[in-house]
Parts: C-alpha cells; sequence; structure tokens
C-alpha cells in the first residue's frame, strides 16, 4: 500500500512538472498583457506603471494582468513563449509584436481588427506610419507605443578640425542632403583624417559606422530598417504593394541603382567595414555614423566626452519628395480569436488606455520612446540643457512629424527581411562589390530566393 | 505413510514458496514500474514524442503560426531540398567542419596528453591550463574570440602586424572563416580530449617501453608501435564521440559569422534552427532534421563497423 502511494504520489508530482499552466483568460473577468519588455528594464515598468493606473481608475471593470516576458536577442524568448501559446491555443488578450511582424499574424488569422471598436477618432491620433505599420490591406491591427528613428551623427571634435572647404559639406541640422553629398563628405573626411596629425584622430579606424556587425550577429531586422530607406529615397522597395512580389521590385533598377550608391562606401579606400570595431562612434574610431534613436540616451549618459551633432537621414535622390526615413517600433495587437463583442470592446479600451496621448508622454518620460500620438509628439523636449540631446531630438522630431515611413507589409516580412541584410546589404560590406553588374546578380539571387519562399502566399 | 505425509507437506511448502514468491514478483514489478513512470514520461515527452513528430511534420507543410492547418504534402519538402542551394552548401560546410576538426582536435589531444604525461615541473599548472577551455561556455569562447579576431583592431592581427605579417580578415572572409571557426573549436574542445589521452596514457605498462629501449627503438619508434597501439581502443572511442560532436556545430557560427560571410560558415543544424524558429517553417525544418538523423545514424553505424573490425583484426 506505501508502495502504491509513493507511485501515486511521484505521478502527481510528474504531471504537475509537465503541465503547463494556462493564462487563457477568455470568458474570465480578467484582460492578459503579454510584452516583450524585461520587468526591470524601464519599458516593463512604464508597462506595469501603465497597467496599474489602469485597473485604479477603472474598479469595476475586469481587471487587468500583465506579464513582462523578455525579449532574448533578436525576437527569441518571447516570441518562443508567444508561438508555444498560438500552438496551444492559449493566447493571452492583449500582447505586442514588433510592428513589421504584424503582417504574418495577420495572415495567420491570429489578430483581431480593430476598426469599430476604437473610440471615434483614435486611429486618426497616431502618427501616418504608424497607422501604415499597423495596416494590412487596409485593416487597422496594431497600435505602436513607440517610434523609433535613425539619423546621421558626427563627432563635432573631428569635423572641427577640418579645412574649411570640407566643413563647408556638413549640412545643418534642418536640412536635407543626399547619399551622394554623404558619400562626398565622407571621402573628405577619410582622406583628412588618414594624413592629419590631429590627437582627435588619434584612434581613427573608418569615416563611417554602420553597426553591420549586428547584422552579423544575427539582427536582420537592423540591416532593412536602417537601409531600406536607400531605396524608398530612389522611390524603389523590397517588395511591391501587395506584400508578396519580390522580383521585379527588389531587383529593379532603381534598386540597383541606390544599393550601387550605398555600395561606394565599401570602395577601395572604404569608408565603411562590415567588421567595425565595437563601438566605433562612441569611442572615437569614426567621424559619422548611421545612429538609431537609442544612441542619444546611450551617448549622453555613458559616453559623456564624445561630443557628437546629429543631422538628417539622407535621401538617395534629391528629387524624391515622399516618405523615406526609418521608423516603427513594436506594437500591441490583440487575439483574433476572441468572439465574444462585448468582451473585444473592454480588450480595446484597454489598448486605448495604453496608447493613449498620455501614455505615449508618459513612455518618452521613462523610457525615450518616441510618441507614436501626433498630440504628444511635443512631449520631446528640445530645449533642455544639453545642446547634443535638443540636437538630435530635433531631427528625430522633424523626421518622425514629416518623412518617417513604415516597413512593408507583407505575410513574409521576417524572412524577406533577413534575406534582404544578410544577401544583399551584409553581402555587399563583406564582399566589397561596389560594380552594379554584382549588385544586380545580388538581388536577382535574393529575389529568386524569396519568391520560392514566398510561392505558398501567392496559391 | 510418513513417507507420503512428508512428500505432501513438501509439495505444499513448495507451493506455499511459489505463491509467495509470484506475489512478490508482481509487488516487484508494480514498484519497479512506479519507479520508472516518471523517467518514462520524460522520455516519452521530450525524446520519443518529438522524433516521431518530427517524422510526422516532414511530410507537412506546417507553419508555427498556422498549427492547426497543416496539409499533408507528401514528398514535397524533401524535394525542395535537393535543390536548396544553402542547404547543400551548410552540408558541404559541416562535411568540411567535421574532416578538418577530427584529425586536427585529436592531435592537438594526444600532443598535450604527451607532453603533460612528462614528470616535469609545473605539470599541474600546464594541466589546468590546456583543460581549462573545456569547461568555458561556448557562447563566451565564440565571443572573446571574435573580439581577438577583429580584422581593424583585433588582438591576434596586432600580434601579427609585430611580426611583419598583414593583417587577415579570418571570420570576415568567406576563404578564411570555415578554418579560423576550425582552429578555434580544436583549440576550445582539445582539453577535455587530453585528459582522457593521458588517462590511457597512465595505463600503459612501462616495461613494454624498457623492453624496447633494450631493442634500440627510438622515440619515434616507442610512439607508434607502443603508444598508439595501446591507445586504440580510446582513440576509437574518441574519434566516434568527437565526429558526432562535430556533426552539431551551432554555437560558433550562430556567435561568430551568423553563418556567413556570403553562407560560408553555415551548418546544418544552423540551417534546421533558422527554418523552424526564424522563418515558422517547421514541415521543411523537420524534414531536414528527419534526413540529418538518418545521415548521423548511418554515419555513427559505419563508425562503430570500422572500430569493431579493427577490433578483431
Amino acid at each position: 500500500m506505501k508502495k502504491f502511494i509513493l507511485f501515486v504520489s511521484i505521478l502527481s508530482l510528474v504531471f504537475s512538472l509537465v503541465a503547463c499552466s494556462s493564462d487563457k483568460a477568455s470568458g474570465s473577468d480578467k484582460i492578459v498583457v503579454w510584452t516583450q519588455a524585461a520587468a526591470d528594464h524601464p519599458e516593463g515598468k512604464m508597462f506595469a506603471d501603465r497597467v496599474k493606473s489602469y485597473n485604479e481608475a477603472h474598479p469595476d471593470g475586469p481587471k487587468v494582468e500583465i506579464q513582462n516576458i523578455t525579449r532574448a536577442g533578436a525576437g527569441s524568448g518571447y516570441i518562443d513563449k508567444l508561438n508555444a501559446a498560438i500552438t496551444a491555443n492559449d493566447m493571452p488578450d492583449i500582447f505586442t509584436l514588433d510592428g513589421p511582424d504584424i503582417g504574418a499574424y495577420v495572415d495567420s488569422g491570429l489578430l483581431g481588427e480593430l476598426d469599430g471598436y476604437m473610440s471615434e477618432g483614435f486611429k486618426d491620433g497616431f502618427t501616418q506610419a504608424i497607422i501604415d505599420q499597423g495596416t494590412v490591406d487596409g485593416k487597422f491591427y496594431g497600435m505602436g507605443y513607440s517610434d523609433s528613428g535613425v539619423a546621421i551623427m558626427y563627432n563635432e571634435d573631428m569635423i572641427n578640425a577640418l579645412p574649411e572647404d570640407i566643413k563647408a559639406l556638413v549640412p545643418s541640422l534642418d536640412q536635407d542632403w543626399t547619399w551622394d553629398q554623404f558619400i562626398d563628405l565622407s571621402r573628405k573626411v577619410d582622406e583628412f583624417a588618414k594624413t592629419s596629425d590631429d590627437p582627435v584622430f588619434a584612434n581613427y579606424e573608418v569615416a563611417v559606422s554602420l553597426l553591420l556587425t549586428d547584422i552579423t550577429a544575427g539582427a536582420y531586422e537592423l540591416g532593412t530598417y536602417y537601409f531600406t530607406p536607400l531605396l524608398w529615397g530612389n522611390d524603389a522597395n523590397i517588395v511591391a504593394e501587395d506584400g508578396v512580389t519580390v522580383d521585379g521590385v527588389l531587383n529593379s533598377k532603381k534598386s540597383v541603382e541606390a544599393l550601387t550608391k550605398y555600395a561606394q562606401l565599401f570602395a577601395e579606400p572604404a569608408l565603411a567595414s562590415a567588421t567595425e570595431s565595437e563601438k566605433t562612434f562612441h569611442t572615437g574610431k569614426s567621424a559619422l555614423s548611421v545612429s538609431g534613436f537609442w544612441y542619444v540616451n546611450e551617448l549622453i549618459n555613458n559616453y559623456p566626452d564624445l561630443k557628437f551633432k546629429t543631422v538628417r537621414y539622407p535621401k538617395m535622390s534629391e528629387d524624391f519628395d515622399g516618405l523615406y526615413t526609418p521608423s516603427g517600433s513594436w506594437a500591441f495587437v490583440r487575439n483574433g480569436q476572441e468572439e465574444d463583442e462585448e468582451r473585444i470592446k473592454q480588450i480595446v479600451e484597454v489598448m486605448e488606455w495604453l496608447n493613449n496621448d498620455e501614455a505615449s508622454k508618459e513612455y518618452f518620460a521613462k523610457n525615450g520612446s518616441i510618441p507614436t500620438r501626433i498630440n504628444s509628439v511635443d512631449a520631446i523636449d528640445t530645449n533642455t540643457d544639453n545642446p547634443y540631446h535638443n540636437d538630435a531630438w530635433s531631427v528625430l522630431k522633424y523626421q518622425v512629424e514629416n518623412t518617417n515611413k513604415s516597413r512593408p507589409v507583407s505575410p513574409g516580412y521576417p524572412y524577406l527581411s533577413e534575406t534582404f541584410a544578410k544577401d544583399v546589404i551584409l553581402k555587399i560590406a563583406q564582399n566589397k562589390a561596389t560594380d552594379e553588374a554584382t549588385i544586380k546578380k545580388y538581388v536577382d539571387e535574393a529575389s529568386k530566393k524569396i519568391e520560392l519562399e514566398f510561392a505558398k502566399y501567392k496559391k | 505413510m510418513k513417507k507420503l505425509i512428508k512428500r505432501i507437506v513438501k509439495v505444499r511448502n513448495t507451493t506455499e514458496h511459489l505463491r509467495q514468491s509470484e506475489h512478490y514478483k508482481t509487488r516487484d514489478i508494480v514498484s519497479a514500474y512506479g519507479f520508472l513512470t516518471p523517467a518514462l514520461i520524460l522520455a516519452i515527452l521530450f525524446i520519443v514524442l518529438p522524433i516521431i513528430l518530427a517524422f510526422t511534420y516532414g511530410f507537412t507543410d506546417y507553419y508555427l503560426l498556422k498549427p492547426n492547418d497543416k496539409e499533408f504534402i507528401g514528398l514535397d519538402n524533401f524535394k525542395r531540398m535537393m535543390t536548396d542551394e544553402v542547404l547543400i552548401q551548410s552540408f558541404k560546410n559541416t562535411i568540411k567542419f567535421v574532416v578538418f576538426v577530427v584529425p586536427l582536435q585529436l592531435s592537438m589531444a594526444l600532443g598535450l596528453a604527451l607532453i603533460v604525461n612528462k614528470k616535469i615541473r609545473g605539470v599541474g599548472f600546464f594541466r589546468t591550463a590546456y583543460f581549462s577551455p573545456a569547461v568555458l561556455s561556448l557562447v563566451v569562447i565564440s565571443i572573446l574570440w571574435t573580439v581577438m579576431l577583429n580584422p581593424t583592431s583585433g588582438l591576434i592581427n596586432e600580434l601579427l602586424a609585430n611580426v611583419g605579417i598583414s593583417k587577415q580578415p579570418f571570420l570576415s572572409s568567406a576563404s578564411q572563416a570555415m578554418y579560423t571557426i576550425i582552429a578555434i573549436s580544436a583549440w576550445s574542445g582539445c582539453g577535455y580530449q587530453m585528459m582522457i589521452f593521458l588517462a590511457g596514457l597512465k595505463n600503459i605498462d612501462g616495461s613494454l617501453y624498457e623492453a624496447a629501449d633494450i631493442d634500440g627503438a627510438n622515440a619515434f619508434q616507442k610512439f607508434l608501435f607502443i603508444t598508439i597501439p595501446s591507445l586504440k581502443p580510446i582513440l576509437m572511442f574518441l574519434v566516434i564521440t568527437t565526429t558526432i560532436q562535430a556533426f552539431k556545430l551551432i554555437v560558433q557560427p550562430m556567435v561568430m559569422t551568423g553563418g556567413g560571410p556570403d553562407y560560408s560558415t553555415i551548418t546544418i543544424l544552423q540551417y534546421i534552427y533558422e527554418y523552424g524558429f526564424r522563418h515558422r517553417n517547421v514541415g521543411y525544418a523537420s524534414a531536414i532534421t528527419l534526413v540529418f538523423t538518418i545521415f548521423l545514424v548511418v554515419i555513427s553505424i559505419f563508425i562503430k563497423k570500422l572500430f569493431r573490425e579493427e577490433k578483431a583484426a
């Protein structure tokens, strides 16, 4: 009998260990929110605070429960848990997704649309790039809680050490400039730096830092995020409007033209490197840098001795007057398997709370997340005591309001993005391919690969 | 009569004993199964079931975001493998890695074992130093080497420059990256095998060397005709385990090169991971897994057979 009891106990223990706990909230009086932020990171804390304030303001409504599940690396950790929840049909009511991934989840029928459930005018409160990012086939699915931006930064000490004629090539922060002008400036800086005895160039390695090492390390999305705008600015793209046609678009004449200009950074003597040192720009090893918005806080807080100035992201073609600067970030979406209309309204109400003007301002204040609401963009303070902060945010704010463009919407975006970053952007840099014929070959090969993968979406 | 009673008692006792022992046997079996059950459940859940699932998924178009929408597609995934250039490249890279790393790593391990087997001062320090990479995480090792091999500012290129050798691209060159990974992998793995070789060396009878000395054998002859044959069982064990381990290469290329440049370092396992999790194409990834598993089983059987034949000879 004792052994039987022991046997049953062991079995129960095993089942309790292997059984998956369920967070399924459907039909219950709580609304479950999952985010990719680490709980102890300012981003995780700001979400937790926001949820707390919702629960306090709505004591009679359903209780909102938040789980911040750390994202490890490029989408892993959190995404793994989300995939497991999808397989187990146990998705949370609200969760976060990277903006460009929304198309793939919509195509799989996992997300519920938001039109018809939002308060009147709520959607129009978002900036255009964020609306575009969350829209698939004309329907709105994702409320972006943060925008982003990329600009060009330069080392002020290095630029000040240049002769006046080269210095004159640097645009002011409210001036548009082109990729040709950027390459020209980089080339002249490089020539001067390599012959100068000025101590400011003592650690100089390359003219421009591009962060291509992050693509090598698996952050493929960074490559697409940073460099698809080269194509946009030349009236080209990596995929057609339908989101699944690549041949004739990625390998179009205009795309090749834009990529050939990008490739001039690697023409000998190379102005950029696929294997640049860690923190090249931060440590004074490059004069210029293609920099994400996160650089601003990073440089001010961790590299106080570095004097950096910020100018706009260059246009590929001077005549281009459309949107062309990088944008987009993570967004809140809702579980599309929920069918109870009343509950959907409650869920969307919570989503609005997490993404309204007030939340947008809060997120900027607590985490530096670029506001996605038109009425909150002014929360970006450009009149602080720090001129470097002011310059950088002036440029980024201008781009958010005027030139930011969302990345393409495609059900196969992750594959599209990875192939473009790895087989085109990185390959050009690693092989120092600078001629049009080789670049055309690269984009043709990449298009063929993507078309093969995308065949399933065309059935 | 007495005899009959004795026989009856004997038969009764035997039957009773048998009944008792049968009863005992059944209880034994039940409790044995009871103790086995947790491990069995775990093995079924995490080993048997995934293998069966991978087998079945390999014949479907299973997409991770559409778990309830799997369709049987026959041999389509397997046909696709035949024309998948990156997969073929990853297979070639994996074979290249195995062919180079196994002999290199084992030679290094044996060489180090011979050195630390000498009775010299400070040998304990060297033994620990040579073994230490084996206890470090492969991710840590990969990151450290990536920094040291940086073509612009890495320590290795600085050292090369000091002796008049031009800077090398190492991990950023399609022609050098795989060899660099092979060298690093051999360096990080040989310490563990050195210890196994060392145990083998300690077991070789010293009188064999004494006899060889009397016969006038030189050091190389002693190594060739005494050391190597004595280490043969250990050598074969290490060949099998290192080969299987080498086929499972994933961490170093993933951390150091991401499979590049130009897919020159991508391996089968990395490709399976990328297709299954990054591209969410579980069906295709399962098909590759299936073929790769069969390939590994065949390789293992082949090496084991080779070992048996050697032993028989």
